[in-house]
């Protein structure tokens, strides 16, 4: 009898102990690259920011790196996605092989004709709730400017409660330039489309600020 | 409206019209808000009175259960104590006893030996030959006859003939005396031997006689602690007190070994458990590292139980002294996978490190800078991990002593400080319970200064039918009585019986005279 009563505790410890494992808070991160013009020579700080991102994140985090191009809402743009093992050892093996992938892509991308951002976008939300991750990051590394091919519709509404976009190294166009305003209500056009759509909107241009990279 | 305008025009009238009626009101309620005033005192007083009462009990019973487990651990120890002495002179008697029969064949056969010896000295060496008395008559004669040439030749060959006679009995006696002197010689290294047998039996004897004499104190300390006599308290208080300051510096010391093994092991563990599990906001992995260590500690203190350094279960300590054994093996056959476990990881967290520098140095330059830091690599950082790995879980181990000394002493420690606690709270609870009563005579004064002028003609007129009424104010002269007793409570709480009776009586007094 008393190794039953016993069994029976080491069992309900056991089930307790279960119930109160939990997953740690994971981090779901989709790179959003423009290679629209000559914004593609901008991929190298891109590349960069890929490398840091890699060396943070960790073990049941996941990473995506998908191109801007002129039809975006599409698998073909993935670049390279992960979820990082939970054995730090097999993680790392998993980044080298990304951090290859991202360098092969930026040595042989070409640009594309327009800029799709709001299909990357739609793109990134799918990917990011499929990984389940706590906290859900989209970075877009372009100049936020979207050209749209002939026929294309991207009047629908995103899905980013709980999202963080941020808009990285958003260069100046040359009609920016000429009107500052234009640049000022582009900008102003991203923020109220992501905040309509739950989305927390932050804008990044000095990249070697400390701490402006953190997630 | 307000008091200047109860008579309109005349608002000085008003307020001195105001006051009076204010003064006549508190004159007419006087009695009952005294009594409400002593009411709530009371109950604040008796409840706080016997709060500290009840924590005066509690500390008395306390001190005396602290002083029962303070002589019972005494106790134990100085069984202990004894015991390793019992055993220790029982080491030394048998030793010397299964000596004793060695010796005394030694000493008998050195007594032999020398007694032989003596014999031997004793032989007499042979006279001299009797015929020399003959000669010496001879050679004494008279030259009678001159140039008597014979005569003088046999003088002379007799002469001669009689000392080298003389010389070799000489010779031969020198000989047996030199022959006697060695004998004698030889001797002496059997005394000496003996001398040194004797010197050591003396001295074993002395060891024991010390050892006797440690017990006698043992014994006599013992008897102190079972008769619970003041003087074993006292010693046993600041050993007790000693032991757990020590235990606690050891303990501390082994807690920051015991952080440095868990931040050896911790990295690693995250390649054995899952690094993305969490239990109540801990790492699984962490706490993966955190229970080996914890295991180790537990096999240390089953290990040192099993020899019979500590005694804290005493399932072990009782058992039999083979089962103790194969136990204590066990043990360390555990301890040992562990250190190797430890040794692994160790190994696996340089690895590890090793490897996520590479890949730092890949991400920041690329893969050509990897190839160079692979290079300049060195084994130091790795060995010395592993020997720590290795090494800290059996150092570790050694924490179980002052953990017993911790468990001991922290008992008696603990009650001390909670008995402090006690008195420093029954004390304060009888201060305030003094402050309220006399902060209550001192609210009751200052409400019949707002009175004054009724209480005054009251006084009149009472004076004046009857001088005898004069004692009704004599209550305010008894409240430094009062306080006296108040004080001689706090100083002896053995009284409290009869005081309270009293005290309570004091505050109903005023309570009645006020109604």
């Amino acid at each position: 009898m008393k190794p039953l009563l016993l069994a029976i505790k080491l069992t309900l410890i056991i089930a307790m102990l279960g119930a109160c494992t939990e997953q740690k808070p994971s981090t779901g991160l989709y790179m959003l690259l423009d290679t629209s013009g000559t914004y593609t020579k901008e991929l190298k700080k891109a590349q960069q920011i890929i490398h840091y991102y890699l060396g943070t994140l960790g073990p049941g985090d996941s990473f995506a790196v998908a191109r801007i191009d002129s039809g975006s809402f599409s698998e073909k743009d993935i670049v390279a996605k992960v979820t990082f093992d939970h054995r730090p050892s097999r993680a790392n093996e998993q980044k080298r092989q990304f951090a290859n992938t991202i360098s092969q892509f930026i040595d042989s991308v070409k640009s594309s004709a327009y800029t799709d951002i709001n299909g990357g976008l739609l793109l990134a939300s799918e990917y990011l709730n499929e990984t389940q991750a706590n906290k859900k990051v989209v970075m877009v590394f372009s100049d936020m400017q979207e050209e749209l091919p002939v026929g294309y519709k991207r009047d629908f509404n995103l899905a980013l409660t709980n999202y963080e976009v941020i808009a990285l190294n958003v260069t100046k166009l040359r009609s920016d330039n000429k009107d500052p305003k234009m640049y000022m209500e582009r900008m102003s056009k991203w923020q109220q489309r992501v905040e309509e759509s739950g989305g927390k909107w932050r804008v990044v241009n000095d990249l070697e600020r400390e701490g402006s990279l953190a997630l | 409206m307000s008091i200047a305008n109860f008579i309109p025009g005349q608002p000085i009238l008003s307020w001195i019209l105001a006051i009076i009626c204010g003064m006549l009101i508190l004159y007419f309620i006087r009695p009952s808000v005294h009594q409400l005033l002593d009411n709530l005192t009371t109950l604040i007083v008796q409840n706080l009175r016997l709060l500290s009462r009840s924590l005066s009990v509690s500390a008395k019973h306390m001190s005396e259960r602290n002083k029962e487990v303070l002589l019972e651990h005494g106790k134990q120890q100085a069984e202990r104590e004894l015991e390793r002495q019992f055993i220790r002179l029982g080491k030394l008697v048998e030793k010397d006893l299964s000596r004793y029969p060695t010796v005394q064949r030694d000493i008998e056969q050195n007594i032999s030996a020398m007694e032989d010896k003596l014999t031997q000295t004793a032989v007499v060496p042979a006279p001299l030959p009797e015929w020399t008395e003959a000669v010496e008559s001879i050679s004494k004669l008279k030259d009678t006859t001159k140039n008597d040439a014979v005569v003088g030749k046999l003088l002379q060959a007799i002469y001669e003939a009689f000392h080298t006679q003389q010389k070799e009995v000489m010779d031969t006696y020198k000989k047996d005396i030199s022959k006697r002197h060695n004998l004698l010689k030889s001797a002496m290294n059997h005394w000496r031997h003996l001398l040194e047998k004797l010197g050591n039996v003396e001295s074993h004897w002395q060891h024991l006689n010390d050892q006797a004499k440690k017990i006698d104190l043992q014994v006599e300390r013992f008897d102190n602690m079972v008769k619970a006599t003041d003087k074993a308290e006292r010693l046993l208080k600041s050993s007790n007190s000693t032991q757990f300051f020590i235990s606690l510096v050891v303990m501390a010391i082994a807690g920051f070994g015991a952080f440095v093994n868990y931040n050896l092991i911790a990295l690693p563990m995250s390649e054995l458990m899952p690094a993305t599990s969490q239990v109540a906001g801990y790492n699984v992995a962490d706490i993966g590292a955190a229970v080996i260590i914890m295991l180790e500690l537990t096999v240390g203190l089953f290990f040192m139980e099993a020899i019979g350094i500590t005694r804290l279960f005493p399932v072990i300590h009782f058992m039999e002294d083979r089962k103790r054994m194969i136990w204590a093996c066990v043990c360390m056959v555990f301890l040992l996978a562990l250190c190797c476990v430890e040794a692994g990881l160790a190994y696996m967290r340089e690895t590890m490190v090793a490897d996520k520098a590479l890949l730092t140095s890949f991400l920041v330059a690329g893969a050509e800078s990897t190839q160079g830091s692979q290079i300049e690599s060195s084994n130091i950082p790795m060995i010395g991990q592993m020997t720590l790995g290795f090494v800290l879980p059996l150092i570790l181990m050694f924490v179980a002593i002052p953990f017993e000394s911790f468990i001991h002493t922290g008992r008696h420690a603990l009650g001390t400080v909670i008995i402090q606690l006690f008195i420093l709270s029954s004390t304060l609870f009888r201060s305030v319970s003094l402050f309220l009563k006399q902060f209550t005579a001192s609210l009751k004064n200052i409400y019949d200064i707002f009175c004054f002028a009724p209480l005054w003609l009251e006084q009149l007129i009472e004076q004046r039918p009857t001088s005898s009424k004069k004692n009704k104010l004599e209550p305010s002269n008894k409240e430094p009585k009062k306080l006296n007793q108040e004080v001689d409570e706090i100083a002896t709480p053995e009284l409290e019986s009869n005081i309270d009776h009293d005290s309570d009586s004091s505050i109903s007094t005023p309570i009645k005279q006020g109604a």
